[in-house]
């Protein structure tokens, strides 16, 4: 298993975000969706150590990635495995130049020069970004920056990647674009777990996770989750 | 104001070598407070300024409120001590503030980092100093969206507290963003423990500088 969620339970403060989460995930390309503050963003961020490792609060269960428990790994050190995209690229870009924003975190990686140089025009390459090495990320438009900031996870080549509503701001074109983009990642063996919420794009996966305040309420093919009453009642399309 | 590329000679000189050369100018105008060699030293910072190929009037646009500044603390300097003194505050802060926009527009955010690490500063220091000039011009873009969502709000600044609608949601803002960027570094494998893909070496020219530099200092402290 790619990842494994066991029995993990979190709070901020008094409230539960999450509620008692157990799943696993084999290489599968899977959807989670659910309203807002549903605490879809906070399973994500178990996944790979943001909680509670820096986002600090009431942490029961356990996490497991390709049959490892996480807890005694750092973020740092879970970044081998797993990549995460944010929702805002403006809040991960940070480099003068694309080719700097990429090297990053192979430097971290201690990679070579020459390793480096490879893993930017890869990256680059399935992006489609080819040709914006010397840009500025900050004076790319938000669709060329969600690609970049894709990329940027993408030369560590985790085996899993976390995607955090990567379309929210982005038009159709970009988004169907870039949703592209991950269907051919999976297709060459990367795990993928998305927040998304637009059902036509979630209906294309073959698995799909409702989460509704805190807890896995449904979970299967778009076909059969969508005729389930629970479903037909949070109005998610 | 954030980094210019460009091809002068000032943009290939080592980092290293111009913020010691920054350094040992503000030393020079602390140490010297009169009017002929801040004046002096104005001239330098000018001379170096153009031949860094950048532009006077984009100076002057970017550091309007800066220049408002310097203009209300000669007028209030002129008035309690006299015209020597407003001066000789004046052109220290030009002096400063055209030395430091040269080298933030002249030196590669990652080049510098890299340098003070080569001068065994730790790298999270070194890379919070770079990031910290990298953000300046976001900072500037963040706080002109601030201000127009004020101003289309009817808000204006006529008083010192009119500066807290801007400010409160700026520093949100700000800490928002701070925190988002050090969460993604993480997940980005962060370390200081690393290696550099841009390479960074001191040259002839560098040497010769900081040489010279050395015979200036020699002849100073004789």
């Amino acid at each position: 298993m790619a990842l494994k969620f066991e029995g993990v339970s979190f709070s901020y403060k008094q409230a539960p975000v999450l509620n008692n989460i157990s799943f696993s995930l084999g290489q599968e390309f899977t959807a989670l969706i659910g309203m807002n503050g549903s605490g879809k963003s906070t399973l994500l961020k178990c996944a790979n150590g943001i909680i509670p490792k820096i986002v600090k609060g009431r942490y029961k269960g356990g996490v497991k990635v390709f049959g490892e428990d996480i807890k005694a790994k750092s973020v740092s050190r879970l970044a081998h495995d797993i990549g995460m995209v944010f929702q805002n690229p403006d809040s991960q870009l940070f480099a003068l130049t694309v080719r700097e924003e990429l090297a990053f975190a192979p430097e971290n990686l201690k990679i070579s020069r020459e390793g480096i140089k490879g893993r930017i025009d890869g990256a680059l390459e399935i992006v489609g970004m080819g040709g914006f090495l010397e840009h500025d990320p900050q004076e790319l438009s938000m669709g060329q920056k969600q690609r970049i900031a894709i990329a940027s996870v993408l030369v560590m080549r985790p085996k899993v990647l976390l995607l955090d509503e990567p379309f929210s701001l982005l038009d159709n074109k970009s988004a169907k674009e870039i949703f592209e983009i991950l269907k051919k990642l999976h297709t060459n063996g990367t795990t993928i777990l998305l927040i998304d919420h637009d059902w036509r794009r979630v209906k294309q996966l073959k698995r799909v996770m409702v989460i509704d305040r805190g807890k896995i309420v449904l979970d299967g093919s778009p076909g059969q989750i969508s005729t389930k009453p629970k479903f037909r009642k949070l109005e998610l399309i | 104001m954030k980094y210019e590329r460009g091809n002068s000679i000032i943009h290939k000189i080592d980092p290293r070598t111009k913020l010691v050369y920054l350094l040992f100018a503000i030393v020079f105008a602390v140490y010297f407070r009169n009017p002929t060699t801040l004046a002096l030293l104005l001239l330098f910072a000018a001379t170096v300024f153009k031949s860094a190929h950048l532009k006077f009037s984009q100076f002057l646009s970017e550091t309007k409120m800066l220049m408002v500044f310097v203009t209300l603390l000669f007028s209030f300097q002129y008035y309690l001590n006299g015209f020597a003194f407003a001066l000789v505050t004046a052109l220290f802060l030009l002096d400063i503030f055209l030395l430091t926009t040269t080298f933030i527009r002249t030196t590669h955010p990652s080049d510098l980092a890299n340098s003070l690490v080569n001068w065994k500063v730790p790298y999270e220091f070194a890379f919070l100093f770079s990031l910290t000039l990298r953000f300046v011009p976001v900072i500037q873009r963040d706080l002109g969206e601030v201000r127009a969502a004020q101003a289309s709000r009817g808000h204006r600044l006529r008083y010192p507290w009119d500066f807290l609608p801007l400010a409160l949601p700026l520093l949100h803002k700000l800490f928002r963003q701070a925190f988002d960027l050090s969460v993604s570094l993480e997940t980005r494998a962060f370390s200081a423990d690393r290696t550099f893909f841009r390479k960074m070496s001191l040259t002839i020219p560098d040497y010769l500088l900081m040489a010279g530099l050395a015979c200036f200092s020699a002849l100073w402290l004789l």
